[in-house]
């Protein structure tokens, strides 16, 4: 056996396993996606929180915050964040129903049904976004 | 009519630091990715290490990734790869260690499904002649570990062959311990470290789909932990006769 296999050049190459998705299936290229989007999601929230702590410096200075997040610009980052959350519950909704076996075979119709729902959830929620 | 394709094989030598070498040949493109990998050897490089055997599919011992894929390259054709002119490049497969070159060490995939029974070779009752006989589709190529993320970042996840073996007992025991069974692959590295990606089914050459057994494990867990709530007693997994 070769006895440098466990380099941490090579350990980081087989971690990484999870992101190159070219030549694979749908669903390790789902599975990615849904990573990256966790990701992104919970640096919103770490962002989020650091948004909220701007109460601590008065009402004046949140409501400055405010102002600027209801312009154009960062109503297109919304519309971001709904897309990162309705792709990413709604792939979650695929997983449970194949963990209970239903439509284990189908799982990728099942995928590209619940993604066309999330466009429509999608769209409703972008224009509720701009006639604020 | 014979195509020129470049090979890019993966070399590892104890104590060297991997690289990929280049081979020209020429092949017909209805002749396997293993014809190439067989020519090279025997033309221009002996010291290339590989594993095969059957020639069709029916050992799983010649396991590699082409372009990126798990794929036997004995049922693999030269033109469902590449082009005319084109290149081909022969990695060995992931999550095992490697010996060398293209050969890995896949014992331990054998260890593990010693562990759940070894249900895919099975004695043959009432023969005279202890054969032991292939019930099962899967051929223990080991491709579905390669391919699986999971496999990739956790080395004690017991991946795609073995849970779809456990399943296996537990659709048929034959007198295994269908509970000893399931509080193996109900465990911290059994079915429910699976991230449905599905590559396993995608990459298994025997149509043993083995991310819908591990969905069907799960399915099994849940019933039975189900159960355990409204049971009195201390929580057990229970033999429950499997209808598929």
């Amino acid at each position: 056996m070769l006895d440098d296999v466990d380099r941490p050049a090579l350990r980081w190459r087989e971690s990484a396993a999870w992101f190159p998705v070219r030549r694979r299936g749908l669903g390790f290229r789902v599975f990615a996606f849904n990573r990256i989007v966790a990701l992104l999601l919970t640096a919103y929230l770490a962002m989020h929180f650091a948004v909220i702590s701007s109460l601590y410096l008065g009402e004046p200075a949140y409501d400055r915050l405010m102002t600027l997040f209801r312009s154009p610009p960062f109503l297109a980052f919304d519309v971001a964040l709904i897309l990162a959350l309705v792709y990413h519950g709604l792939d979650g909704i695929r997983l449970v129903l194949v963990t209970l076996t239903v439509g284990t075979r189908h799982q990728e119709k099942i995928f590209w049904g619940l993604m066309a729902a999330g466009l429509v959830i999608l769209l409703y929620a972008t224009v509720r976004l701009f006639r604020i | 009519m014979s195509w020129r394709v470049r090979y890019q094989i993966f070399r590892k030598t104890d104590g060297a630091p991997s690289t990929f070498d280049t081979f020209t040949i020429e092949i017909r493109p209805d002749e396997t990715v293993l014809d190439g990998i067989e020519r090279i050897w025997a033309f221009q490089d002996r010291t290339l290490v590989f594993r095969h055997a059957c020639h069709h599919a029916s050992c799983g011992s010649c396991g590699v990734r082409v372009n990126g894929v798990e794929t036997l390259p004995c049922v693999t054709a030269i033109q469902d790869v590449t082009a005319d002119d084109g290149r081909v490049v022969v990695e060995p497969m992931r999550n095992f260690p490697l010996i060398r070159d293209l050969a890995v060490d896949v014992s331990p995939m054998f260890s593990r499904l010693r562990e759940v029974g070894m249900p895919i070779v099975r004695g043959v009752e009432a023969t005279d002649r202890q054969a032991m006989h292939r019930f099962e589709n899967c051929i223990e190529c080991g491709l579905c570990l390669s391919a699986c993320p999971v496999a990739a970042t956790s080395s004690q996840y017991l991946g795609p062959a073995i849970l779809a073996a456990a399943e296996r007992v537990v659709q048929e025991p034959r007198g295994a311990s269908v509970p000893l069974i399931l509080e193996l692959v109900g465990g911290e590295h059994g079915a429910w470290q699976c991230r449905s990606t599905f590559e396993c089914s995608a990459v298994c050459p025997s149509d043993v789909d083995p991310a819908e057994a591990i969905m069907a494990l799960r399915a099994r867990l849940i019933r039975e932990r189900l159960r355990d709530l409204f049971r009195r007693g201390p929580a057990r997994l229970q033999e429950e006769p499997h209808a598929r």
